[in-house]
Formats: structure tokens, sequence, C-alpha cells
């Protein structure tokens, strides 16, 4: 079962031209080795080394996957933008792309709905010391904070990535996890395209989840559910599902 | 956290009748509180009228009451979001309504709820609430009259409870009110009477104060307040004085933590 397959032909595209033309980089997850802390504990502005994604300064955060393999590059992470220990970073507010690109095993329109929230309550579950996200899933947003003492101990975005691996792999149908992240304003843009064509795959799985019978006739959706089979076999397997009960 | 607040952060509730400086014993509280840079102080304005914002120079981006709202109306439209995505959401909501300066944050809470009951809800921001106070050394909460609509719109937990009247029968027997809910509602560290706006020549002695209140400090009618008050200054330029020296005074006899902390 493929929702994501276009999605995540280009988002690759775009991070190896990226790559190609020098904006991005790659680099490997490397094994977590950073105290564990609060997730969601406070960090104020005034002690703030690097801000990503907050409310002014834009993010937008999608999980995709696919059961395809060999697509999703296990463990790498590439970045197009500052990193956390770049100069042109410290102390400013950037905005966030998070793309998280994972190769699954076994999904079909049963199991879907639970295993997509599974995967998107991983990063609520990150707790990384000097480390606090704010995470909005529905809303596809994503707001992370990084004490200033992080930063001068040495954080960097690929031990975020480490440990939202670590976390994703802990799922016994998640074989492999790849992040691409994007800090760079005018990189954001080029992402624009995608994030609206995410945002209505996400709207039609949410919309099959709250209303399961809901009239095809009738609906926004109409347009991304034509153009992508397995959302069809979700709304099918759905609505057989409400009507048993 | 830092070494302030001990096994979690020092929450202050300031209750009374409306009128009494309330407002402006807050604020002066909390940046007296925040003139430690070393401490992180989040303001709350709890009550409908919404002063204390204006009182400490921040803009308001968004209250509670509205994320409340915006909550209310996905649920009345039938969202069936997991329980934890609705808690993140609103969890964001509450980080985005925050509005900062240096080492204070400040958080309005806006009206009291409308019809209906939406116990879920409250509940659930009430349990966002309690999660963000703990990240901060004090709290500095400005209530609407009494700590039960403390408990019920902003978060439990509060660790004392500061009672301002000025010297009216009437100022005081709110205040005795509030001490007997407090007694039945509430496990505090500590509660003390402020007695506010003072006119030289006006004493305290012969004060009725209601049994088991302590007097924690007396402020002085000050005409450098009140015009900071009428030009709409914010309480952080309040210069040196006698009022602050009580204000530290008072928050010293109320939470035990020495005046030198609280004197930059």
């Amino acid at each position: 079962m493929e929702l994501f397959r276009q999605d995540i032909e280009s988002i690759k595209l775009m991070r190896d031209r990226w790559v190609a033309n020098g904006s991005g980089r790659e680099m490997a997850c490397a094994p977590v080795s950073w105290p564990a802390g609060g997730g969601r504990q406070v960090i104020m502005g005034i002690d703030t080394g690097i801000e990503l994604g907050s409310p002014s300064a834009g993010s937008m955060s999608f999980m995709m996957w696919t059961e395809e393999t060999g697509v999703v590059v296990d463990g790498r992470i590439s970045i197009a933008g500052p990193d956390v220990q770049d100069e042109t970073a410290r102390g400013q507010s950037l905005p966030l792309g998070k793309l998280v690109l994972v190769e699954v095993e076994g999904m079909d329109a049963h199991n879907l709905l639970q295993r997509q929230r599974e995967m998107e309550h991983t990063r609520y579950a990150i707790q990384l010391e000097g480390y606090s996200v704010r995470a909005a899933s529905s809303m596809f947003r994503e707001w992370i904070r990084i004490h200033r003492d992080a930063v001068d101990r040495g954080f960097h975005l690929s031990i975020m990535g480490s440990a939202l691996r670590a976390r994703l792999l802990n799922l016994e149908y998640v074989k492999g996890v790849e992040l691409v992240l994007v800090t760079s304003p005018d990189i954001m843009v080029q992402l624009q395209p995608a994030a609206q064509r995410l945002r209505a795959i996400y709207d039609a799985i949410y919309e099959i989840e709250n209303y399961p019978l809901h009239d095809c006739g009738n609906c926004s959706n109409e347009e991304i559910c034509n153009e992508i089979e397995a959302i069809r076999e979700l709304h099918n397997a759905a609505g057989k599902k409400e009507n048993v009960i | 956290m830092t070494e302030h607040g001990e096994g979690g952060p020092v929450i202050i509730a300031v209750c009374g009748k409306g009128g009494v400086g309330k407002t402006t014993f807050s604020a002066l509280m909390a940046r007296v509180l925040a003139e430690d840079t070393s401490a992180r102080v989040l303001a709350i304005d709890a009550d409908p009228a919404g002063g204390l914002g204006f009182s400490l120079g921040f803009e308001v981006p968004r209250t509670l009451d509205d994320i409340r709202l915006e909550l209310i109306s996905q649920m009345e439209e039938g969202s069936k979001e997991s329980p934890e995505d609705v808690r993140m959401r609103m969890d964001y909501r509450v980080a985005q309504s925050l509005a900062e300066r240096d080492n204070m944050a400040f958080m309005s809470i806006g009206r009291p709820e409308g019809e209906g009951c939406y116990c879920r809800v409250n509940s659930l921001l009430r349990d966002i609430l309690t999660s963000l106070a703990a990240g901060f050394d004090y709290v500095v909460i400005d209530g609407e009259a009494g700590i039960e609509q403390v408990n019920r719109r902003v978060m439990e937990g509060v660790t004392h409870l500061v009672m301002v009247s000025d010297l009216s029968m009437k100022g005081l027997r709110v205040v005795a009110n509030l001490k007997e809910v407090a007694d039945r509602m509430v496990h505090y560290s500590g509660a003390g009477l402020i007695v506010n706006r003072i006119h030289s020549g006006e004493s305290t002695l012969n004060l009725q104060v209601p049994p088991g209140i302590h007097v924690i400090g007396t402020i002085p009618e000050s005409d450098t307040l009140r015009r900071l008050d009428m030009d709409g200054i914010s309480m952080t330029q309040m210069p040196e004085g006698p009022v602050l020296d009580q204000v530290r005074h008072s928050l010293e006899k109320l939470t035990g933590i020495p005046r030198r902390s609280f004197q930059i």
C-alpha cells in the first residue's frame, strides 16, 4: 500500500539537487549520547541558543512512509540551511522544514490509521536535555528551542534526528528512517508545493478517520482521492468497518 | 529550574476585593522577582478585567480563553483527533500565547467561561498550564477574586496566597472569606495580607485583621505609583523607594526566601 510514493520521490529529488548544488549536505545518524531531558520543558527566549520553526519564522513538519525497499536511506540526515553549530545560526530564529521518510512493512487499510498515529506520536517523545519541542501534528508544525548551554556543549540537528530515528525503529513495522531538514528561508519556499499536496493527503486521511461513511459525491478531498488509490482503499475499509459496527 | 524554587515553582496567587490594587501589587511583585536575572518568572493575568499585561508592559497575543474556544469549537464540529494530538496542539497554542521579555513571561487567561460545561477542555488547559508553570521559578497569578476561581480557571497547586485589601471593613471582610475558602480548598505553604494604599497619618494599629491572617506588608499610598498608572507606564519603571521596599519585605515574609534574593 502506498500513499506517499510521488511525494517521497519529489522530496528526494529536491534533496539531491540541494546536495548537488551545495545548498544542502548530508550526514549519518550518530548513536545518541546526549543526556535525556523533558521534551516540553520551557526554554525562554533569553535562554535560547537557536530557535527553529517558531510561529513567526514558519514550520512544516511531515512524515511520509513507503513499503518499497531501497527508497529510504536509513540513517541519512540531509540539512539544507544552517545547522545549530553554524556561526550564522547562533542566536537566530530560523524556519524549520522537517520531512521524515520512513520505510515500513505490512501496512494495510486496516492498520494504517493506527500506525500513522503511532509514528506521528514519536515526535512528542523526544527527550533531550536543552531541547524543547512544541509540535502540533494536525497543524503540521513543529517549534523547537535549543538552550544556549546545549548549543555550547555541541548540540546539532543529527542528535535530534538520531533520537527520532531510534524512537521510530522501536515500532516493529518500521525498517528505516531518513530525515530531510530545511532551515533556510529561501529553500523553505521550494517546499511549499510538496507541503500543499501532503496537507491534502493528510486531510483526506483525517476525513476518512472522522467520517468513514461520508458522501464521496460531496467531498473536498475528491481530487486527491481520485489520484491515490490507497486513499480509496482506506476509505472503503473504514466504511465497511463502520457498517459492521 | 534554578535554586529559587526547590522542588517546584513558587506559585503565588494574589486575590482580594475589586479595586484594592491587586493588579498593581501583582505587577510590582513580578517585577521584583524578575530583578534576579537567574530566576524565571511567569506572570498570569487571571482577572477578566485584564490589566496585568498593561501594568507589566506586555502585549497580549492570544488569551487562554481564545485557545479554549478554539478547542470547544473543534469538539462541537465533531473532530476525533486523538487525545494526545489535542493535548499537543493545545500545548503548542499555549506556548504561542506566551509573551516574553528577558526573564519574564506573561499569559492572559481572558474572559471567564461562557455557557455550557466543558470540564474536559478546562481540565486539559489546567494541566498544560501546570506543566508550563513547572518550568519557571516563580509564578504570579493576578486572581479574579478568590482562590476557587484560580483553581478552576488557571491551575491547582498554588503554593502561596496573597490577599490584598485597603483599610476598609469591606475589603477586610472579603479577605476573611477568601481565607476561609482557601483553607478548605488549597494546601498552601504560606498566606498573608497586604494592606494597600495607606495614606500618611493613617495607621494599621487598630486594623481589625480577621483571625488567622498575618499582615505581611503595608504599602504606602504613592504619588509616583499613581502617576505611572495614570500615564499607562509599566510598573517595571517604578523607581526604588518605600513601595518596592515593602514588596520585597512582604515577599520575604510570605515565602521565607531571604530578602536579598529579591534585590538587584
